[in-house]
């Protein structure tokens, strides 16, 4: 499982998670997590997997970051 | 697939952060983005500027969120025009804000194309989404 541990901000970190959802060979899934001090991540992460068919599986906190789990779909 | 049409028509740093956000934001739900750039905006999309606004504060007000912006990692504006020429966001520059300036194509960052109001108003009626800096 892929950890993208970052401390940019959103646009930076769902381009990131774009590249990486774009570098997958259809079909495939893969898990990955995402590690952000910034709060507004988690939630720009579930509507960016809503509008392109990957799944947001949750976050949970680790000390001052948020811990994001994405399925990437291709 | 939705489309963003920008128009950035002041050259605060400001504007064109918020504008260059939004572009990438677009780009990365897949949206075509149409980013135009007019008035004093046109400077920033030169070689010689390539993205250095003002920030309109006073000098140790300016100095302390440039400082702030380094230390969160906030990426410059620069960086972020790069990104987005990258990821297909189209730049048009109006001409008559270059020649004001004294500038000419060349001038303009690699991938920035030259348009005029017409171009504009065509993208823009053909939107979902026009957002005006």
């Amino acid at each position: 499982m892929k950890v993208l541990e970052t401390s940019e901000v959103c646009p930076v970190v769902i381009l990131k998670v774009m590249r990486l959802w774009r570098s997958l060979t259809p079909p495939s899934e893969e898990e990955i997590i995402v590690k952000s001090p910034w709060e507004a991540v988690a939630q720009e992460l579930e509507k960016w997997c809503n509008e392109t068919g990957n799944e947001f599986l949750g976050y949970s906190r680790d000390g001052n970051k948020l811990v994001i789990k994405l399925r990437l779909k291709r | 697939m939705g489309k963003l049409t920008i128009l950035l028509a002041d050259n605060s740093m400001d504007k064109l952060y918020h504008g260059l956000v939004l572009a990438l934001d677009a780009r990365s739900l897949d949206w075509t983005v149409k980013f135009f750039v007019t008035s004093q905006a046109v400077l920033l999309f030169t070689k010689k500027f390539k993205g250095r606004a003002k920030l309109r504060l006073g000098f140790l007000a300016r100095l302390f969120v440039s400082t702030q912006m380094k230390r969160i990692g906030i990426p410059d504006a620069e960086e972020l025009i790069e990104e987005a020429i990258k990821e297909g966001v189209e730049f048009f520059v109006d001409e008559v804000g270059l020649k004001i300036a004294r500038l000419s194509k060349e001038d303009l960052l690699d991938s920035v194309k030259l348009s005029g109001g017409i171009t504009y108003l065509k993208e823009a009626q053909d939107s979902d989404v026009v957002v005006t800096l």
